[in-house]
């Protein structure tokens, strides 16, 4: 959020100084480093998260590590947000007078933003594998406490820890039944998943099938019901065409009605000014064409709406 | 001597024998009715029917890749524009299916305008009328008659449809019309004449005993369709009104938008069917086991743990869909038909109604119908139909109070027309152009059965009328219909009882008087009966028939 602010802050600081050319092409300068530096950490980051993630569920694996993971990613988090106002600025800010330079802004942001998203892209599939990496684990470890229930818990580590010579040994057993819970998990999850999409099928059967019987069961099946039925509906079909007609017919002689009358207010009020002016001759002759001019618009006009 | 079936088969038929591949089926407005009574649209998706289209309809697409099937009614404007259609074929190949006897020039007029060649097959398939249920089939003419005689273009549209009946169930008959109806006597001529004339169509299989086709008039029995119902499907269409087989909810307050219109088949839909003849109390609690056992297996839905669960549910799921549309269905149909019968006292009308009908204390029926007009609640509709079952049920009675009651009519505000719609149904049903005893009067026998029944007391009293039709039937059956009041057309007389019978109502038929012929079916093993009618009357469509038969035509109140 803080750096949402400032980012905020130093837009509109840019956009208040950017009367100049060269004073944008400054702030220009600027946030196009605070960008590659920026996708420059986010990659940094990644690659360190990938590293990490790889670690988890090996016998590195450690709550230390899951700590790091979380710390980086939540910091990346940060930082591609900030990337992105940048990212946001540099759109608002005005383009520079020479074409050059508008050019090499253009393809510069291009870039960045492939840059950007290319990043970022990589970055969730980490985060994805990550958060995927400890589900696993912490259903490993529910699968765990639901074998050993809570009382034998205490014993169970103290076993660990007596035998510490095969630690590793057991571990690795403990790591085979582990996958094989792992396993059995999957499948009953995939068959559960198999009946709820029976399920919703079988409902949708359901639902097709009450409409279809629904559909049949109101029918009034009488053959003569329908076919006077069909009938009646032609029959107001063509009223109703016929009344179409009719106001279309009516609508456009009301249209005609109107622009005559306009026409001849154009005209009273030309051969008002034509008398009101004192070169009476040229007047007549212009309000002569004037009419004839007129006359003919109003004929196209009626023969077109005809 | 199923109508459904019989169409039905015509139509599959139609589509195997166009072959394989993608189809589209050509029709006209009257087909297009009678296409979709019997064949849901998802039904026939499945053979491969994939596009309708009318045939009158503009500006059709062109479609090489398809078949196309073409079911039309045989008339003038149908061969028009079939003939325009060949010489610019739209679609690949032509199977051309008409829906009853075409003639020779129509064919050759179709013949010259196939330069094309496209033309595969033409064949006459007779599936001319609306199959509304099994045994019941309409005709969809709602006002056949005018001046109380036949309009000549629905006499033929009736003979046309009567015939391809007789032709899709395979049926020559001995026919039999009510003596005292001119038009019933016309009708039963033409459809004489048509038979003759096409003698080698009508060459079927002999039976050992001939069916019989009974040509009836609905002024004999004007009062069924006055009447309010209470079994479901009669219910449904006396209160929301179906035409066929679909139900506009869309004044029903509250309703969603997929409701606005609903489709109730026996054919496509298993509550409708177990239910369209239970009356209103029945429905009520069928709806509730039938919501139960939605809930029981929503709840089962929900459950969905393991895959074994899901598989379940997704092989129940469009059964369970299915099952919630119909439940959204006939909820809301219950639903709004007790809304209806709840906001105007339809419980109280009908009651009264039935008493008209059924019984005969004149003072106190009076009181009751005075007493009904004067509710706010009670519709304008339903007072008038009070007025006019009271003016048909007590024509002659010596204390006959009709011109008090219309002139209470007037004081609610029923418009003039409407109350001339009174003296409309004496003479459309009066007593003077009745034929037989509809009221029970004069007979000994009908009078003492009707003290029996009133020592006995009635079961429902929303129900206990019976109509007409159905103690013709009996009679038919027991072959004690008198020669006289229904003689037979020719000389030919059947001398066993009858098992097929074919009747139609000239004016139209009734759902309550479907439920009789079903129950009659049902109930005597060995006789198939067939209703028929112009159309399928709700009093509504009845009060549109009346008027247009006794004058020009009326306009209706809306009883919505």
């Amino acid at each position: 959020m803080a750096s949402y602010g400032r980012g905020s802050f130093e837009g509109f600081d840019s956009y208040q100084g950017a009367s100049g050319g060269r004073e944008s092409g400054s702030d220009f300068g600027k946030l196009s480093q605070n960008i590659s530096s920026n996708i420059q950490k986010i990659t940094q980051n990644v690659a360190q998260i990938q590293r990490l993630v790889a670690q988890i569920g090996t016998p590195q694996d450690s709550e230390d590590v899951r700590q790091r993971v979380h710390q980086t990613t939540h910091y990346t988090n940060q930082l591609a947000k900030e990337t992105n106002n940048y990212l946001k600025e540099l759109a608002h800010l005005p383009m520079p007078h020479s074409p050059s330079e508008q050019r090499q802004w253009k393809m510069q942001k291009e870039r960045f933003t492939d840059e950007f998203s290319n990043v970022l892209k990589t970055f969730q599939t980490a985060q994805r594998t990550a958060a995927e990496k400890e589900r696993a684990s912490v259903q490993r470890a529910r699968a765990h406490s639901g074998i050993n229930q809570s009382p034998f818990q205490d014993s169970y580590e103290q076993n660990d820890t007596m035998v510490a010579p095969g630690y590793s040994q057991t571990r690795e057993v403990l790591q085979m039944e582990q996958d094989v819970d792992l396993d059995l998990l999957r499948e009953r999850e995939d068959a559960i998943k198999k009946l709820e999409k029976d399920i919703t099928d079988v409902n949708t059967i359901f639902k097709d099938l009450g409409m279809l019987v629904h559909e049949q069961g109101e029918v009034l099946d009488s053959i003569e019901a329908n076919i006077d039925n069909a009938q009646m509906s032609v029959q107001e079909g063509t009223t109703q065409l016929s009344k179409a007609r009719d106001y279309q017919s009516k609508a456009r002689r009301k249209k005609c009605c109107l622009l005559i009358i306009a026409l001849v207010v154009l005209a009273v009020v030309a051969i008002i000014i034509a008398v009101s002016q004192k070169s009476r001759r040229k007047m007549c002759i212009l309000l002569l064409i004037l009419l004839v001019a007129v006359t003919i618009v109003a004929l196209i006009i009626w023969g077109a709406t005809r | 001597m199923n109508v459904i079936l019989a169409v039905k088969q015509y139509v599959s038929k139609m589509i195997e024998g166009c072959g394989g591949g993608m189809k589209v089926l050509l029709m006209d407005k009257e087909t297009t009715s009678i296409v979709s009574m019997v064949y849901a649209q998802s039904e026939i998706l499945q053979k491969e029917v994939y596009l309708f289209e009318r045939i009158d309809s503009p500006g059709r697409e062109t479609m090489k890749h398809l078949n196309c099937i073409a079911f039309l009614r045989p008339t003038k404007e149908n061969v028009e524009l079939l003939a325009q259609e060949l010489r610019i074929p739209k679609y690949g190949l032509y199977f051309i299916y008409f829906s009853n006897v075409i003639s020779k020039q129509d064919v050759k007029i179709l013949a010259e305008a196939d330069d094309q060649e496209v033309v595969r097959e033409v064949q006459e398939f007779y599936g001319d009328y609306i199959a509304v249920n099994p045994h019941l089939f309409s005709l969809n003419i709602v006002g056949c008659c005018q001046n109380l005689t036949w309009i000549p273009a629905h006499l033929s549209r009736t003979v046309q449809g009567l015939t391809s009946v007789l032709l899709s169930l395979k049926k020559c008959p001995m026919i039999r019309y009510q003596n005292s109806s001119e038009m019933a006597r016309k009708l039963a001529e033409s459809v004489r004449q048509v038979i003759n004339k096409e003698a080698a169509l009508f060459e079927f299989r002999k039976t050992d005993v001939a069916p019989v086709l009974l040509i009836l008039d609905r002024r004999d029995d004007a009062v069924t369709p006055l009447l309010n119902q209470w079994t479901y499907q009669a219910m449904v269409h006396e209160l929301l009104g179906i035409n066929n087989n679909r139900i506009n909810l869309a004044n029903v307050p509250g309703i969603t938008k997929d409701l606005q219109e609903v489709v109730l088949s026996a054919e496509h839909d298993e509550f409708y069917a177990n239910n369209m003849y239970m009356n209103f109390g029945e429905i009520g609690s069928n709806i509730k086991e039938l919501m139960e056992e939605f809930q029981k297996k929503s709840k089962s839905q929900a459950k969905v743990e393991s895959i074994a669960d899901m598989k379940a549910f997704v092989e129940n799921y469009p059964q369970f869909k299915k099952m919630s549309g119909a439940v959204a269905k006939h909820v809301t149909v219950v639903g709004e038909l007790s809304r209806l019968v709840g906001a105007h006292h339809l419980l109280e009308i009908s009651e009264t109604e039935q008493e008209i009908a059924c019984q005969g204390d004149h003072s106190q029926l009076l009181q009751k119908i005075r007493s009904l007009l004067s509710s706010d609640k009670v519709r304008p509709v339903d007072m008038l139909r009070l007025v006019m079952l009271y003016a048909l049920r007590y024509e002659s009675h010596s204390n006959n109070d009709l011109s008090g009651l219309v002139e209470a009519l007037r004081r609610r505000g029923v418009a003039d027309e409407f109350r001339a719609m009174v003296q409309a149904i004496l003479d459309y049903g009066g007593r003077k152009s009745r034929g037989s005893d509809l009221f029970g009067n004069q007979d000994p026998v009908a009078i003492t059965k009707r003290l029996l029944k009133g020592l006995k007391g009635v079961e429902n009293v929303y129900t206990q009328h019976k109509p007409l039709l159905q103690g013709v039937l009996d009679q038919l059956i027991k072959g004690k219909l008198k020669e006289a009041t229904y003689p037979y057309l020719g000389t030919s007389q059947l001398k066993d009882r009858p098992q097929d019978v074919i009747v139609f109502i000239i004016g139209g038929c009734t759902y309550e008087e479907a439920l009789a012929v079903h129950q009659l079916n049902r109930s005597t093993p060995g006789v198939r009966i067939v209703l028929g009618g112009t159309h399928v009357h709700n009093s509504k469509t009845f009060l549109q028939e009346v008027s247009q038969a006794v004058r020009g035509t009326l306009s209706v109140p809306h009883s919505r």
